[in-house]
C-alpha cells in the first residue's frame, strides 16, 4: 500500500477522528493487495450503510504506511511479557522481521513481527486491549 | 440465566439464536468473518468479533479465536448453531476447560450419539428397532442367510463407498448371487477395499425424525415428527409436520422409542431423532441422532408453539422444561421450503452475487427465516440456504395453499433461487396427496412430470 504523504503525522487518528464525527462503522481503502481500514465499535443501526465521503479519501490519500493488522483474536500487548520493555514505540526505527507486539490467544503470546523496516508512525491499540482479527494495531512508515 | 452469549455461527441461524437472546433478556456477541462483516446478525449484536477471514476454517472453525472472544467479551455460554462447530466433542471440552457452557448436549452424549455404531448399540438395547444390517460379509452364504431373515429386496454396500457409490439392490436371490460377486469386484477396483456390507432396503421409504427436548433434571419429551422425505442427493428441501402416514398411535410409539433413546444417551438440550419408515408395513427403524438444533426447527415450533431455541438456552442454563409430554399439542400442520442459492436448471449449482432486489413474503401463517436483505453478497465460502419460508395452516391444504401463495409473492433478483422449482414441487400430484419418499424428488426430476 503506498500511498502519497502530504501530512503523515496523527493521519490515523484524525481518520479515527472522521469516523466518529461522520457516525461511519468503518473506512477501508486496498491498494494492490495491501489493505487499510480503521473501525469502530458500533452502534446497531440497521439503516446505516457505508458513503464513501470526500474528506475520507482524503485523509487517507495523505496517509503513506503500512496497516500491521491483527491475524488473531485476543490482547494485544506492546510490552514484552517478560522483559517489561516496548519493543515498538511510537516514533522507534524497526527492522524488517522485529517483533512489534504479541497478542495473547488462549493462553500463547503470538508474535507480530514487522514486515519491512520502518518508523512507527501510529500505534492505534493501548496494553492489553481486547484486539479481532484484522484490526489495525499500528501503522509503519516509509522503509521501503 | 445467562447475561451474555457469544453466537458461534453465521446466516439466518445466527439471527435466530440472536432473536432468541434478545426476548431473554440475554446480550449478545456475534462473531464474524471478514467477509460477513455487513451481515444482519453482526449489526444486531451488542457486541463483535472479526475471527477471520472467509474460509469457514480459519474463521467460523477457528476455535481459538471463539474462545478468546468469549472470554475477552465475558461471554458465559456459546451457542453453535448448526453445521460448523455444532457437533463437535473438541469445542465441547475446550468450553469446559474454559469455565463456559457449550449450549447442547454433554460431551459423553454428543461422542455416544455422534458415533453410528454406538448409538444403534445403545438403541437396541432400548428396544428400539434399527434397520436390520450386517456386518462385513465375504461368503455368499452369509449374504442368502441374512435374506432368508430379512427378506427382499437388500441393499448391498461397499464398506469404503459413499454419497450413493458403490450400492446395488438386489430384488431376489438371482439378483444377490449376481450383485454380490459384481459389487465386490466393483467395490475393489473403485475403492481398493472389497468389503460388503448388507441391509435391508426400504424403495419408497420416508425419512421421518422427531423432535426431542431434554432438560438436566431428567424429562425428556417429544414435539412431534417432521417428515423430512423431499430430498435430493440425500440434502432435505421441504419438511413438514406432522407427517401424512402417522396415525396418532404411531405417533406415540415412535414418539416414545425417540424419548428412551434421549434418555439412554444422557441426552440434555434439544436433539433430534431420525427413523426410516416404511408405510407398506408401518415398521420404523432408528437411522441417527443429531445432536443440535436443525435447520428445520421452525416447522416444530409453528405446530407446538414452543421456542425451541429458547428452551435450548434455557435448559443449558439448567433450568428445567417448563412442560411435560401432555402438554405438548400439535396444532394444525406445518410445511419449510429451504430456498437456496442454487442454479436448477444448471444441475442446482451453487449461485453467486449480489441480491438486487427482495421481496420477502408475510401474511397470514408465513414465517420467513432469512438473514438475506438487498445488497448481500451470496459468498462462495458458505453454504447456499439463502431463506427458510414456512408456512402454517389449520390443515395441510391451508397451509400447502399459503405456501404457493408466499412462493408466488416471493421475489429475490440477483442470483437463481430454488423458488420457482419448489412452486413447481409443491404442485406435482405426488406431493399434494403425501405420496413423497426419500427418492421421489430424483424420479421426478428424471421423469416426464417436469416438463408437465
Amino acid at each position: 500500500m503506498d500511498m502519497e504523504v502530504t501530512r503523515p503525522e496523527g493521519q490515523a487518528r484524525s481518520l479515527a477522528r472522521i469516523l466518529r464525527e461522520e457516525g461511519l462503522a468503518e473506512v477501508e481503502v486496498e491498494m494492490g493487495n495491501q489493505r487499510f481500514r480503521l473501525r469502530r465499535r458500533r452502534e446497531p443501526d440497521l439503516l446505516a450503510t457505508r458513503p464513501a465521503g470526500d474528506d475520507v479519501e482524503q485523509a487517507l490519500e495523505a496517509l503513506e504506511g503500512l496497516a500491521i493488522t491483527s491475524t488473531r483474536v485476543g490482547l494485544v500487548h506492546l510490552r514484552d511479557p517478560h522483559l517489561g520493555t516496548t519493543p515498538a514505540p511510537v516514533g522507534a526505527t524497526v527492522e524488517e522481521g522485529q517483533v512489534l507486539a504479541w497478542i495473547q490467544t488462549m493462553g500463547v503470546h503470538q508474535e507480530v513481527r514487522a514486515p519491512r523496516a520502518g518508523r512507527v508512525l501510529e500505534t492505534l491499540v493501548a496494553e492489553g486491549d481486547p484486539v479481532e482479527y484484522g484490526q489495525v494495531l499500528l501503522v509503519l512508515q516509509g522503509g521501503n | 440465566m445467562f447475561k451474555k452469549i457469544l453466537i458461534a455461527n453465521r446466516g439466518e441461524i445466527a439471527l435466530r439464536i440472536l432473536r432468541a437472546c434478545r426476548e431473554l433478556g440475554i446480550r449478545t456477541v456475534a462473531v464474524h468473518s471478514e467477509e460477513d462483516r455487513e451481515s444482519l446478525h453482526v449489526r444486531l449484536a451488542d457486541e463483535t468479533f472479526c475471527v477471520g477471514p472467509g474460509p469457514a476454517a480459519q474463521s467460523y472453525l477457528n476455535i481459538p479465536h471463539l474462545i478468546a472472544a468469549a472470554t475477552i467479551a465475558g461471554a458465559e455460554a456459546i451457542h453453535p448453531g448448526y453445521g460448523f462447530l455444532a457437533e463437535s466433542p473438541r469445542l465441547v471440552e475446550v468450553c469446559e476447560k474454559h469455565g463456559l457452557v457449550f449450549i447442547g448436549p454433554g460431551l459423553a452424549a454428543m461422542r455416544l450419539m455422534g458415533d453410528k455404531a454406538q448409538a444403534r448399540q445403545t438403541v437396541v438395547q432400548e428396544g428400539v428397532p434399527v434397520l436390520p444390517g450386517t456386518d462385513e460379509v465375504t461368503e455368499s452364504e452369509d449374504a442368502r442367510e441374512f435374506a432368508r431373515l430379512h427378506g427382499y429386496p437388500i441393499m448391498l454396500k461397499a464398506a469404503a463407498g459413499g454419497g450413493g457409490k458403490g450400492m446395488r439392490v438386489a430384488h431376489g436371490p438371482e439378483d444377490l448371487e449376481r450383485h454380490f460377486l459384481t459389487a465386490r469386484a466393483e467395490a475393489q477396483s473403485a475403492f481398493g477395499d472389497g468389503r460388503i456390507y448388507l441391509e435391508k432396503f426400504l424403495p419408497r421409504a420416508r425419512h421421518i425424525e422427531f423432535q426431542v427436548l431434554a432438560d438436566s433434571h431428567g424429562t425428556v419429551v417429544h414435539l412431534g415428527e417432521r417428515d423430512c422425505s423431499v430430498q435430493r442427493r440425500h440434502q432435505k428441501l421441504v419438511e413438514e409436520s406432522p407427517s401424512t402416514v402417522l396415525t396418532p398411535e404411531l405417533r406415540r410409539e415412535m414418539g416414545e422409542a425417540a424419548v428412551r433413546a434421549t434418555r439412554a444417551s444422557g441426552y440434555s438440550g434439544a436433539g433430534t431423532v431420525e427413523f426410516l419408515f416404511d408405510p407398506q408395513s408401518g415398521a420404523y427403524y432408528f437411522l441417527e441422532m443429531n445432536t443440535r438444533i436443525q435447520v428445520e426447527h421452525p416447522v416444530s415450533e409453528v405446530v407446538t408453539g414452543i421456542d425451541l431455541v429458547k428452551e435450548q438456552i434455557r435448559v443449558a442454563a439448567g433450568l428445567p422444561l417448563g412442560f411435560s409430554q401432555q402438554d405438548v399439542q400439535l396444532r394444525g400442520h406445518a410445511l419449510e421450503c429451504r430456498i437456496n442459492a442454487e442454479d436448477p436448471e444448471n444441475d442446482f449449482a451453487a449461485s453467486l452475487g449480489t441480491i438486487q432486489e427482495l421481496h420477502l413474503p408475510g401474511g397470514p401463517g408465513i414465517r420467513v427465516d432469512t438473514h438475506l436483505e438487498r445488497g448481500y453478497v451470496v459468498q462462495p465460502f458458505y453454504d447456499s440456504l439463502l431463506a427458510k419460508v414456512i408456512a402454517h395452516g389449520s390443515n395441510r391444504e391451508e397451509a400447502l395453499a399459503r405456501m404457493d401463495r408466499a412462493l408466488h409473492e416471493m421475489r429475490v433478483r440477483g442470483v437463481h433461487t430454488t423458488v420457482d422449482f419448489h412452486r413447481r414441487l409443491l404442485e406435482t400430484g405426488e406431493f399434494r396427496r403425501g405420496e413423497i419418499h426419500t427418492t421421489f424428488v430424483e424420479a421426478w426430476m428424471s421423469g416426464p412430470a417436469l416438463e408437465a
